[in-house]
């Protein structure tokens, strides 16, 4: 079978999984208890007012009908109006996404440079003291509760050392004397883009404590993974060759062992990452971080069910899109890895 | 591990430089909400965005509550007087004079005439405050004058925290979106600088208002929003915040205990309460109404269950409200008297079951009809919960009383200032079941009702007095078991000067009132 059929197949497979949440997501908010139109005409609204908002909503039409206007809208990018805030959905989303993939990229580029490196230097010398603490490290990390940490560091690096900011993106002196202009959404990467020093210094120190909190998991399970493969890799015999030929233990750690350590790594990472897209709710709520997570929660206390979906759709294809992203990279570092 | 020292340097410098000290800083205050503000078009909106609305737009009358003993009065907003023809078919509104909107546009009756019509034009959920209104005429840029259909107290409802602001003209014919956009068009001392949904609000001072600024006043005002409850008591106690509401009841005793900070409690005009299905045995049985009442353990729930945050409800009116009666009818907890009741009704111990409906999705009706539930196994009554969305509550209720529940648990708070909206809209008599959920008819209470609402335009006073015979009627009556008036509680920072909260405009700090 060729790459590129494998690929097309991969692609297709990839469409029905988007396809099928989209129909699980519109049939279980159907399913709900409540009556969309009463919700979406508001308190105390009158009963003409519910059957105008049942007409507007389309919810007088056939199910299959409805499905395929939702899904039609939803191709266009238009998931409809928010219940609770009124505000077009995809403008929302657009607002919210930015501030919660640059939580979740900082948190990876601090498992990246955290783990990782952890993750050979406690492969270094298997079973030595400096391992077992490391791995007591790095379970510790993958098993405390988020939230709790989250207020930890909020005492600790706010309360206490008044070094870090408590919550939000930036403080409203920035917000008001030195505002971010917006060009991707992510504070830090905008105030670097447009060279506004004093905004980047503020959104980079409002970025540290939710990023590392969010890092915490994927430091201990990149730390884990990158021990674990290693250890693997180190008694294969061009390592034993490496160290024959006197080669310095970083050298051989680092420039060997790591390349063919890496793969495996990457890939949990990569659905980490995806998989940070919901996990981010408890820290954005915490932290009062404006992304997709904080948005999101509201609207399920509110039954806002359009946002609902729409959330749990872009959720969906992110996660499916690096998915298939994490396998393609895949074949592309490792040879013997086969697409079908 | 170059790599790491190399980050641990950069996190160091980045920590290191402080942030420039601003050549001349303006006095900024900040605010921290529970949730965010919806629609900010001043013509429909109906929740927590008059937070926002207050202090960029003004109404024609402003409604103060009674202080030192004093009573409640209407205040000159952008009207200076009024006045009310004999036949209360008139109200003529002398205007403000000088007064000009944030884009420069004098502020004239052509701008009330055109504020009144947009409401009404727009058909948001308080608009029907209107209703009398049939038209606003313009004699001169200065006077205002609404026909009416019907009497109706124009210069209460003028007063309204909903659909009842002074919008510029020149807003023509845009709608909601152009306002949810961050855009104002009021009189207020202060205009919005920036809005982002959800997320905040931040309002900048009005240099051409017409009023003036108090010593120390502040210039800047951001309204956040925060979600979590531990985040926005983190934010007061840290100094990030002057002000919040929605703190957590258990943490109040706590947060007061910071020198920085002050918890406040004001008046809320907002009660809740049981209402009884008086249209079916046996619950149309006034001895039976007053054994659940006396049941009923209002100790426990006020100070146990709301940790004293609100107070035990003494009719139908909340406390603070003119014809809210102080010596109406209160009942207090007393199992005997209640178990003799039932006796006398004829009624043999455990025979009677009870349903009550209530809203899911809040803790407190939850809490209040589980207390009742238990007091109630203890004469022998057997109470069913019955938790349903408000709609489904709601749609029991007024299909047919016969076969509706026998306790309909619910929050009632008014859209302007008028213990009418209690005592009428709840209780009044009427032919289709509106919220009337008690199904109560009582000719003497109507005839009192009226009365109250006769006098309303002409003579407060006795409007009031009315008002007031009513509730002490209706409390001795027990239609429904009244249960709590709510407050509010805010904490406040100690720099904060001359903060009021003013109840007829829920959670409103008025910014142009306050100063560091």
């Amino acid at each position: 079978m060729g790459t590129l059929s494998a690929l097309l197949r991969r692609l297709l497979m990839t469409l029905v999984v988007i396809v099928c949440v989209s129909i699980i997501t519109f049939l279980a908010t159907r399913l709900l208890p409540t009556d969309p139109a009463a919700l979406y005409a508001g308190p105390r609204a009158s009963a003409e007012k519910i059957d105008a908002a049942r007409l507007a909503l389309g919810l007088d039409k056939p199910l299959v009908s409805q499905y395929l206007t939702f899904a039609g809208d939803a191709l266009r990018g238009d998931f409809g109006v928010s219940f609770r805030t009124r505000q077009p959905i995809s403008a929302d989303i657009a607002r919210f996404l930015p501030a919660t993939l640059e939580l979740i990229v900082a948190a990876m580029f601090l498992a990246l440079v955290i783990g990782i490196p952890l993750g050979v230097i406690a492969a270094a010398r298997p079973e030595g003291k400096l391992d077992q603490v490391l791995r007591l490290f790095a379970i510790s990390l993958a098993s405390i509760p988020g939230f709790w940490v989250a207020m930890i560091l909020q005492l600790v690096f706010f309360k206490w050392l008044n070094w870090l900011p408590l919550s939000g993106r930036v403080s409203t002196e920035t917000m008001l004397f030195s505002p971010i202009e917006s060009i991707t959404g992510m504070g830090t990467v905008d105030a670097l883009i447009t060279r506004n020093w004093v905004a980047f210094r503020d959104a980079f120190a409002h970025l540290i404590l939710p990023a590392l909190t969010l890092s915490l998991y994927p430091i201990g399970l990149a730390l884990r993974m990158t021990r674990g493969a290693m250890g693997a890799v180190m008694s294969e015999r061009h390592i034993t060759t490496a160290r024959a030929m006197g080669l310095s233990q970083s050298t051989i750690l680092f420039r060997f062992a790591l390349k063919n350590a890496i793969v495996p790594v990457l890939t949990v990472l990569g659905l980490t990452f995806a998989f940070s897209l919901t996990g981010a709710v408890l820290v954005e709520v915490i932290f009062d971080w404006p992304g997709l997570g904080a948005y999101v929660t509201a609207a399920i206390l509110a039954v806002d069910f359009p946002v609902i979906m729409a959330v749990t759709l872009v959720g969906t294809v992110i996660y499916v899109g690096i998915n298939f992203l994490v396998d393609l990279a895949q074949a592309m570092l490792d040879p013997r890895v086969r697409l079908s | 591990m170059k790599l790491i020292r190399h980050l641990l340097i950069a996190v160091a410098s980045v920590l290191a430089i402080q942030l420039p000290a601003l050549a001349q800083s303006p006095s900024i205050f900040t605010a921290t909400y529970s949730s965010g503000f919806i629609d900010l078009d001043p013509s429909t909106a109906a929740s927590s965005e008059i937070a926002v609305l207050a202090n960029v737009y003004e109404p024609l009358v402003w409604w103060q509550p009674g202080s030192d003993g004093g009573d409640a009065d209407l205040m000159p907003g952008l009207a200076t007087s009024w006045d009310v023809s004999e036949d209360q078919l008139t109200w003529t509104f002398k205007l403000r004079d000088g007064v000009v909107f944030h884009d420069g546009t004098p502020f004239t009756s052509e701008a009330v005439k055109y504020s009144i019509e947009r409401t009404q034009r727009l058909e948001g959920a308080s608009s029907w405050i209107w209703w009398a209104v049939q038209s606003v005429e313009t004699p001169d840029a200065l006077t205002a004058v609404f026909k009416l259909s019907d009497p109706s107290p124009i210069a209460l409802i003028a007063s309204s925290a909903y659909n009842a602001w002074m919008v510029s003209p020149s807003v023509g014919d845009k709608a909601g979106d152009w306002f949810n956009a961050g855009n104002a068009a009021g009189t207020g001392p202060f205009t919005i600088r920036a809005y982002e949904p959800g997320v905040q609000a931040i309002l900048q001072r009005f240099d051409n208002y017409w009023g003036d600024k108090p010593e120390g006043g502040i210039d800047i005002a951001v309204l956040d929003i925060v979600e979590d409850p531990v985040l926005r008591e983190q934010r007061l106690l840290g100094g990030k915040s002057d002000w919040s509401e929605n703190l957590e009841t258990d943490n109040l005793a706590q947060i007061d205990e910071n020198p920085n900070v002050s918890v406040v409690r004001f008046n809320a005009f907002q009660n809740f309460f049981g209402m009884y299905n008086t249209a079916k045995p046996p619950l149309d049985n006034l001895a039976v109404r007053q054994a659940l009442s006396y049941a009923y353990p209002y100790d426990l729930l006020v100070n146990d269950i709301m940790a004293g945050q609100v107070t035990q409800a003494r009719g139908a009116v909340p406390v603070g409200m003119p014809g809210h009666a102080s010596d109406a009818m209160q009942f207090s907890q007393d199992l005997d008297k209640a178990r003799q009741l039932l006796t006398d009704a004829g009624i043999e111990d455990n025979s009677l079951n009870l349903t009550v409906t209530y809203t899911t999705g809040l803790p407190e009706p939850q809490k209040a009809a589980e207390l009742y539930k238990a007091t109630l196994a203890e004469i022998g009554v057997n109470l069913t919960l019955q938790p349903m969305s408000w709609e489904a509550q709601y749609e029991m209720a007024t299909a047919d009383p016969a076969s509706a529940q026998d306790i309909f648990m619910m929050f009632w708070w008014p859209t302007y200032v008028t213990s009418l909206d209690f005592l009428s809209s709840l209780f009044r008599s009427e032919d289709t079941i509106n919220y009337n959920l008690s199904y109560y008819q009582n000719p003497a209470f109507d005839a009192l009702v009226d009365e109250g609402a006769d006098t309303m335009a002409t003579d407060a006073a006795a409007s009031a007095k009315s008002f007031e015979e009513a509730s002490r009627v209706l409390a001795a009556d027990a239609p429904a078991v009244f249960l709590y008036d709510q407050q509010s509680v805010y904490g406040v920072s100690n720099a904060i000067k001359g903060y009021q909260a003013n109840p007829a405009y829920t959670n409103v700090v008025f910014l142009n009132q306050i100063s560091r």
